[in-house]
């Protein structure tokens, strides 16, 4: 009998590609090997494919079942599951429909995607204490390199078009019809202390300081790189005073 | 940990029925939820906290992959860890499978070789696994629907020592049994016999499998958990009740999930047998 290390090798092969070069380990008295290793195969692709389902309710309406599997089929080819939790299979494919050939006529798919991702992770992500505003005035009064921390459910999505708008529509009951346009903009997604998940276009320069958080500079830091390109103050500290309100940031201490 | 006593047969902890669950107190004994669905936090995990004030909560893991070759990830046991912390299930409990190797993981159950080297394993990862959590894990048989070359030991003698060997407990899923027994035909009463009695069989899960016709036309058994549990699993679900003392039932059901009563039904089905052969219900201690 060869190490385990080379049967599971074989044998997790054969689960993502449908091959059966694990047969040679199986027992020869029982027949059909080829037709037993594919029921792994099937319930690998079935089981991939239901976790992208859960994970891309609307994308999988816009697209219908049919089309969404084959979507799926063709990402399972390209990108197994990297860890034991399934909630962490499919970031990849907003990027992935956006090269996906077959999805060309609709390019606003991958901006569906990212924007369902980003609600996803957000609705699981960990749990922390958010900070209010009295604790950031004085955090800034009496630690001016403190560090902000971002909500681990905090999400950035880049999107060309107004898929936001689509997206939005499509959790009416009664779709109406919209337009695609153009519309390059920036969506925050994150989870509020009511754990609802919420989604919010912010301007460039809230964007910039929420990455520059993101990235571990101080929030003194992180506001000069604001402030360099400032052009609306009082409407900047509207925007960042709402999204300290509505659960956005923590602090380092964790409160 | 407080010890609970339990007489009810169990149900499968499943999203749609939440919040039924938690508007009025159902009558069973336990509701077994997947560890790997609460991972994280947000609602999902807030609602089985509430749950667990409710009921009695068991913890079954799908993706900690124990027999994998190449070593547990210490950031799931965390994860698993942290759960346990939080909602103190009555069991805790995981597979006789693998499903990872070498950085790649699938939504399922993979078969392994009963030999020398996957006995090494099983027995290092269940007990790194045990010390991690601070607590015993049961295991759960498989349903197979192929056999290795070669063998070291047949699946009930590498249960036993298993069980010996890491001081892990059993759970005996006789929908499992009867689903291997039939595609690598063998006697299913014969693998129950197998097992030791001495305590080790803690829990029984009970379930519906789908059968199959492969290209040949030779029936295969597959393991759905998605019908009402079959006439002859609960033949051997009487007969291994026989056997074994102080054991609880669960009933599951994954996918074309009923209503919650439908549940209920074939979770109290499984209580007029266990009263039929018992005279009454063992009162387990979990």
């Amino acid at each position: 009998m060869p190490a385990l290390h080379s049967i599971q090798a074989a044998f997790m092969h054969d689960v993502y590609s449908g091959e059966h070069t694990s047969a040679v380990y199986l027992d020869k008295s029982k027949s059909n090997s080829s037709e037993r290793l594919n029921i792994y195969y099937n319930n690998t692709l079935l089981g991939l494919t239901d976790i992208l389902a859960g994970a891309y309710p609307i994308l999988q309406k816009i697209v219908g079942k049919g089309f969404f599997r084959t979507i799926a089929h063709h990402y399972i080819e390209i990108h197994s599951q990297s860890t034991g939790n399934r909630h962490t299979f499919g970031g990849e494919l907003g990027a992935f429909l956006s090269l996906f050939q077959p999805a060309a006529p609709w390019p606003y798919l991958s901006d569906m995607a990212a924007i369902e991702w980003a609600y996803f992770q957000a609705a699981i992500a960990a749990d922390a204490l958010v900070t209010d505003f009295n604790s950031l005035t004085n955090l800034i009064s009496e630690r001016p390199n403190f560090v902000l921390l971002l909500h681990p459910g905090v999400h950035f999505v880049d999107l060309r078009f107004n898929a936001l708008e689509i997206w939005q529509g499509h959790q009416k009951k009664e779709i109406e019809s919209i337009t695609l346009f153009e519309n390059p903009q920036t969506v925050l997604v994150w989870r509020d202390q009511e754990d609802v998940v919420l989604l919010k276009k912010v301007s460039t320069s809230l964007k910039k300081l929420l990455v520059s958080c993101q990235e571990g500079e101080s929030f003194a830091k992180a506001m000069l790189h604001v402030g360099d390109r400032l052009q609306d103050v009082q409407a900047f500290q509207q925007e960042f005073a709402q999204a300290v309100s509505m659960g956005v940031f923590i602090n380092k201490d964790g409160n | 940990m407080q010890r609970q006593t339990l007489e009810l047969t169990g149900i499968g902890l499943r999203a749609p029925h939440v919040r039924e669950l938690l508007t009025s107190k159902a009558s069973v004994g336990f509701l077994e939820a997947h560890s790997e669905n609460y991972f994280g936090g947000g609602q999902s995990r807030k609602l089985l906290k509430q749950i667990a004030e409710m009921y009695p909560v068991s913890l079954h893991g799908v993706g900690l992959s124990l027999g994998r070759a190449d070593g547990l990830d210490p950031e799931h046991i965390r994860q698993i860890k942290s759960l346990i912390d939080e909602i103190k299930p009555v069991f805790v409990s995981e597979h006789l499978t693998w499903s990872a190797y070498n950085h790649i993981h699938v939504p399922d159950l993979l078969p392994i070789p009963f030999i020398n080297e996957a006995m090494d394993v099983f027995v290092d990862h269940v007990k790194e696994f045990q010390d991690k959590i601070g607590r015993q894990v049961l295991v759960e048989n498989p349903s197979n629907y192929l056999a290795f070359d070669d063998l070291d030991y047949t699946e009930p003698e590498f249960l036993n020592e298993l069980v010996d060997r890491s001081g892990c407990g059993l759970l005996l899923d006789i929908n499992n049994i009867c689903i291997s027994a039939y595609n690598l035909d063998y006697d299913p009463q014969a693998y129950i016999d197998s097992i030791l009695v001495d305590g080790r069989v803690r829990q029984f899960h009970l379930a519906g499998y789908q059968i199959n016709t492969l290209e040949n036309g030779e029936k295969i058994y597959l393991d759905t958990h998605g019908a009402p549990i079959y006439p002859e699993v609960w033949s051997l679900y009487e007969y291994a009740l026989g056997r074994f003392r102080d054991v609880l039932t669960l009933v599951e059901w994954d996918i074309d999930i009923p209503a919650l009563d439908v549940l209920i039904m074939e979770a109290n089905k499984a209580n007029v047998v266990h009263q039929r052969v018992k005279g009454g219900f063992d009162a387990c201690t979990a």
